[in-house]
């Protein structure tokens, strides 16, 4: 690291952490990027002051392996936009977010980042560019594409969690055979209507006998429902990269929020 | 006389509507789970069936009912 900037840094941290104008005082004196110096700072031990709130809960040891962590998000509606949200807030460091499709009228309901401007647009660009307005530290990199398990999945190789964040039953299983044989982790998520169901283990034949859709098809997708499939996912990936706490690993959640039902059944 | 098995069905989430939570239910030995499913009237047209588990064990709708059986049944839920 770079002697002045990290003399730079170390003065201007107070009480270990960095603020956003002395985060950006370095951007400008070092001609360095914000992802930059928020690395130099976190090897320091020194925490930007947005992650504030993190603390105690993720140390400043624990802060440093967020920023180290990619993370691919697959699918970027109600789920993924969501997650891809709070992945960034907490400081995760490095996302990659892939879906085909732009926002349209009917996402307006549930899905954080569709606003009227939005219509029209790539989701994955939009969701960009409002992360960036979030936490300019975290690369982003943003696929329209729909994601092909099976021939796609060099794209998301180096990455330490996969987010179930799609639509569809059958690629969901794909998804989850592929990062079982490439030992990534994944974090399945699942709604529709008031229903959520999750679990952090790679074998979904339990949850889909076959591939077709299910009751989402009828029943819709509400925005708590979204929101709160998100926050489960979002925490099982922070889990996941810290190794700290209990995984839905071996397990499968059923949130029935409409009966305030949670179900913890095994996943094999 | 046939014979007949006592078992517990359970039903969640979408599938309660206008049915039940839980029910003790009569059956001939030889009942698969899939006989059960029609048996109920759910409506796996509109919610199609998604995790089923016999005592806490993942089956299928293969899986021919045992006495005192505690049959739980899920809707598919796939929705991003």
């Amino acid at each position: 690291m770079d002697k002045e900037r990290e003399a730079f840094i170390k003065e201007n941290g107070k009480d270990g952490f960095l603020s956003f104008a002395a985060h950006n005082s370095a951007v400008k004196v070092f001609g360095a990027t914000f992802r930059d110096i928020e690395e130099d700072a976190l090897r320091l031990g020194i925490v930007p002051f947005r992650y504030k709130r993190n603390q105690s809960t993720i140390s400043a040891e624990s802060q440093k392996k967020l920023f180290d962590a990619h993370v691919a998000v697959i699918g970027c509606g109600g789920l993924g936009g969501n997650v891809a949200e709070m992945l960034a807030r907490v400081g995760v460091g490095k996302l990659s977010l892939f879906d085909f499709d732009v926002f349209e009228e009917h996402n307006l309901n549930r899905q954080n980042f569709s606003t009227i401007e939005s219509l029209g647009k790539e989701k994955v660009y939009v969701v960009k560019a409002a992360l960036q307005k979030i936490n300019p530290a975290v690369l982003i990199s943003p696929f329209v594409k729909k994601f092909n398990p099976v021939e796609d999945f060099d794209m998301i190789a180096d990455a330490d969690v996969v987010v179930d964040a799609l639509d569809n039953p059958q690629t969901k299983l794909e998804l989850a055979r592929k990062c079982k044989e490439n030992g990534a982790g994944f974090v399945h998520g699942a709604i529709a209507g008031m229903t959520g169901q999750f679990t952090t283990n790679n074998t979904l034949e339990n949850l889909y006998h076959e591939g077709g859709a299910g009751a989402e098809s009828t029943a819709g997708n509400l925005p708590f429902t979204a929101a709160f499939a998100a926050s489960v996912q979002s925490a099982e990936v922070v889990k996941i990269i810290l190794g700290i706490g209990k995984t839905f690993k071996d397990e499968i959640l059923i949130a029935d929020l409409l009966n305030n039902e949670l179900v913890i059944i095994p996943a094999k | 006389m046939n014979k007949t098995i006592e078992i517990t069905v359970k039903l969640f989430a979408h599938y309660r509507e206008n049915k039940f939570k839980v029910q003790n239910r009569t059956y001939p030995e030889g009942t698969t789970v899939r006989d059960v499913i029609d048996d109920t009237g759910i409506d796996i047209e509109k919610f199609p069936v998604g995790i089923l588990l016999a005592n806490g064990r993942h089956i299928d709708e293969e899986y021919v009912l045992k006495d005192s059986d505690v049959l739980a049944i899920f809707p598919k839920v796939g929705g991003g």
